[in-house]
Formats: C-alpha cells, structure tokens, sequence
C-alpha cells in the first residue's frame, strides 16, 4: 500500500480540510450526567439530579430477544435489588416509540419489577445520552459523573458460563468500595433502541 | 476430529432447541437457547442454506463452503461489526476429519441507517458467508455428514434472533452460481487508492479523531468505508465526502475494555463504484501508531 507523502499531498488535503470533527452526540464517561426529568409508572416525575448516592440507567425494551433473555434470567431485577439494598438507584429508561406508559406497566407487572421504569416514548432522553442498543447501561456516582457507558455483560450471545463479567455488577462493586472503575467504557449490544421516526 | 469455525471469536452456543432438517429449511422458532419465546405461526424472515461451490475438491486442493441467507424484504443480518447496534452473523462448520476451513470470509456489507440515526452494517435480500476449506487429508466417505450452524440476529421494525443446524452429506451439492455472483462482493487487498491518516489521540489516550485520506487514479463513486471495530475500540460511523479523486474519512474512535495502549492498527473495508453499474470491496488496514 502506498502511502501520500509530502507537498502535494497536504495540498490535496487542505483542499478537503473542513471543521474539525466533534465527538458523536449522546453522553460519554467522564462526562458529567445530563438531567433529565421523566414520568414513572404512577406518572410521578422522576428527576436523575434530585436523586441521591450512585445511579443506574438501563435502556429497556422487552420485545428485544437480549432484553427478554436478561428478564427471564431476572439479570436486572436481582442488580437492582442487590445494589439497591447498598443504596444504589436503579432507573429503567424505555425509550421504545410505541410504548406508552400502560405497556410499560403491562411489562413491570409481567416480570414482577420493582424499579423505577420510565417512560420516554419520545426518545429525548435517549438521545440525550445517546443509548444505541437494548440493553446500554450508564453509571453514575454519587457526585453525578458518569463512570461507565456500555454492555450490562461480556456475553452478547448468552452463552453463559464461568468466563462472563458483568460490568456493570463489576464496576458498581468497585465504586461502592471506592476504587475508581477498571472497565469504565464497553461496546454496547442488544437491539436498536427503537426511536420514534 | 471435526475442525469448528467460529465466525467471531466467542464461545461455542449453546445446546440448539431443535435440529433442522438437511437442506433447504424454513427456520420456525429456531432460537439460539436463550428462551426466547416466538410463536410457531410467527413468520421468519430467513432462511439458511449449506452450500459449496464444488461438490469436493481435489487433494491437497481447496473449495468453498459456507451457508447462504435468504432475507426477506425490509429485513437485515448484521456484519462482522454490526455498527451502533446489533450481532454479528456467526457461522460454524463441522467437517469431517481431513478438511481445514480457515477463516469467514464476509463480503462487503451495506450501511442502513434505523430511526435516532443509529446506523447498522450489514446485508439485505441474502448474505453468502463462507470459508475456505482445505482437502489435508484422504477424502471422507460418501455419505459422511458436513454440518454448519448458523445464528443471525434479524431486524426490521424488530429484532428477531434465530438459529439453525443444517447438514449436508459428501460429497456437497454443488452451488457455483451462488459463489460466482458473491465473488465480487469479496473484498480485495489491491485497493488502487493510497491511504493516509492524520488526527491524533486525546483526553488521556482514550479517544481519537482519525481521518482517513484515500487518494484515487481516478474519481470514484458512492465511496464508502466500513470499519471493523475489535474488542478494543468503540467507532462511531465514518463521515465521508469525495472531492474529485480525493476521498476524506472522519471518525471517532473510543477505547474500551480495560486499561493498555491503543491500537496499532484498523482494518476497514473501503467500497466504490469505479464503473457505473458495479460495487467493489478492498480491505485496508488503518496505521493509527503514528497518530499524536
């Protein structure tokens, strides 16, 4: 493979040079969370800001075959009220066009839930943070940054077995224990996040 | 012993819910174990093959095999890099003893892109996923069964997973026409372009503005650039604009997993119209060590 060199290639390049590229939307580790105010299934506005201690957010929608697995595996439900018994606010963001918030109750009740799903129908918040894929998980500590954006496990085919890490169990392990997040960014898997057209 | 090829380095599946029939099959609720629930009467939009493109070769010699998707309209499998969202389509032979299949070779995909903008690599109508395989040893019996396993996710408005165990026995129907009419879809090592890369690393080496310069004998058309991500970089899709014989590539590329230096290298897949009517494919790889 050649390689451009020299005079005439930099002048080609000028040629094509526009305004350097930004960062794709959406929020990423480090950063510090967007707010956001959205309702829940009572229809209560639930805002991230005015929640206290460590906070997570798991994009849902359970007519995605990954998000079914993880619920009929009761992946979520077990984090949320492992973590939750330590403090840690668990937040299930749908962001799924077509449902409302009578389906997402018809969800919570199918699986027996007791975190707080909310309902972004519009896909604003969604957008905010950039979720791609159901699920995407985000981690945010006490002071509000987020210090995980990414898969919920190692193991996008649910192959199962003794090799697979739970990333985001594994970071709020470490968090909770103080020590900064080993694994703070994964690719995301699952579905698209189905955002209205 | 029987030689596995994984499509994408994972773990084998797990057990399969059903064993299909050899040949041409109808996938009905043919999942990957993972108890997901679809209905008998639900409607499949793919269908899977085993197919080769000679019946056997000679020894010491080499043929394809590999299986071939049919996807139905408005329906999509994904690429080795599924692009913001997805699963990549995974093949697995299980061939008699004495044949060796080296790695998948996948064709160039298509970039589609689903509501919010997310954007997906991956193919439409049908997909022909294949290897090489190599003849090592004495021919098999007739008889002697040749198996693959495919896995796919398909979406349209929504995500269907599927799995299917198809079988075959030696020698293999022959289906060179199918072969024939993907070999351009293949790509190729010879791009005639050059390739230069400028951008750098920032915020404490976990992110990069890389932009990729092809520069071209000649202007090509519908110019566009796939990359593979890895387990080490999170890409966001390539921004590409061709002035006469100069095409310009942006993206960002994020570090993930764990801690360690980034990578010395990207490879992509650059696709163009150099005639009218037909795509070709050329595989390049990226140097991103000399990136500030």
């Amino acid at each position: 493979m050649r390689t451009m060199t020299g005079f005439t290639g930099l002048l080609i390049m000028a040629a094509l040079a526009l305004a350097p590229a930004a960062f794709a939307g959406g929020a990423s580790v480090g950063d510090s969370a967007p707010d956001f105010t959205l309702p829940d299934l009572k229809g209560a506005q639930v805002t991230l800001s005015k929640i206290e201690g460590v906070r997570v957010l798991e994009w849902v929608n359970p007519d995605c075959p990954f998000v079914e697995r993880h619920y009929k595996a009761g992946t979520m439900k077990k984090l949320a009220a492992d973590y939750g018994a330590k403090g840690v606010t668990w937040l299930t963001i749908n962001s799924t066009n077509y449902m409302d918030a009578e389906a997402n109750r018809k969800f919570a009740e199918g699986y027996g839930l007791s975190q707080r799903i909310l309902v972004d129908q519009d896909g604003k918040v969604g957008h905010l943070y950039g979720a791609a894929t159901t699920p995407h998980m985000f981690l945010i500590d006490a002071a509000g940054t987020i210090v995980y954006a990414g898969a919920i496990d190692s193991d996008p085919r649910g192959t199962g077995g003794a090799g697979v890490t739970n990333y985001v169990a594994a970071a709020l392990d470490e968090l909770l224990a103080g020590k900064p997040v080993s694994t703070p960014e994964t690719t995301p898997y699952g579905c698209s996040v189905k955002y209205a057209k | 012993m029987p030689y596995t090829l994984l499509a994408r380095n994972s773990a084998p599946g797990c057990g399969l819910l059903r064993v299909v029939r050899t040949g041409f099959v109808h996938v009905a609720g043919v999942l990957l174990g993972l108890g997901v629930a679809v209905g008998a009467a639900e409607p499949q939009p793919v269908r899977a093959r085993l197919v080769a493109d000679a019946s056997a070769p000679a020894p010491g010699g080499t043929f394809q095999v590999g299986v071939l998707f049919e996807i139905e309209e408005g329906w999509h499998l994904y690429w080795k890099n599924p692009g913001d969202a997805g699963l990549a389509t995974e093949v697995r032979l299980t061939l008699p003893s004495g044949l060796e299949a080296g790695p998948p070779r996948w064709p160039a995909p298509v970039r589609f892109t689903q509501p919010g903008g997310l954007v997906g690599y991956g193919y439409e109508r049908s997909l022909l996923l294949a290897s090489e395989v190599r003849l090592a040893g004495r021919p098999p019996a007739a008889g002697t069964p040749v198996a693959a396993e495919a896995s796919w996710l398909a979406c349209k408005d929504v995500c269907l997973l599927g799995s299917v165990r198809l079988e075959e026995r030696w020698p293999l129907p022959a289906a060179a026409a199918e072969f024939e009419r993907w070999r351009a879809e293949l790509p190729a090592t010879d791009p005639p372009f050059s390739v230069n890369v400028t951008g750098g690393w920032s915020s404490g080496a976990r992110r990069a503005a890389i932009t990729v310069w092809l520069s071209w004998p000649a202007p090509p058309g519908d110019v566009e650039l796939f990359p593979e991500a890895g387990d080490r970089l999170k890409l966001s899709a390539p921004r590409v604009q061709t002035r006469g014989a100069l095409t310009r590539v942006d993206l960002e590329a994020t570090m993930v997993g764990g801690s360690g230096a980034p990578p010395e290298r990207l490879t992509a897949v650059v696709t163009a119209r150099t005639a009218p009517e037909s795509r070709r494919a050329w595989e390049i790889v990226i140097p991103l060590t000399a990136l500030p």
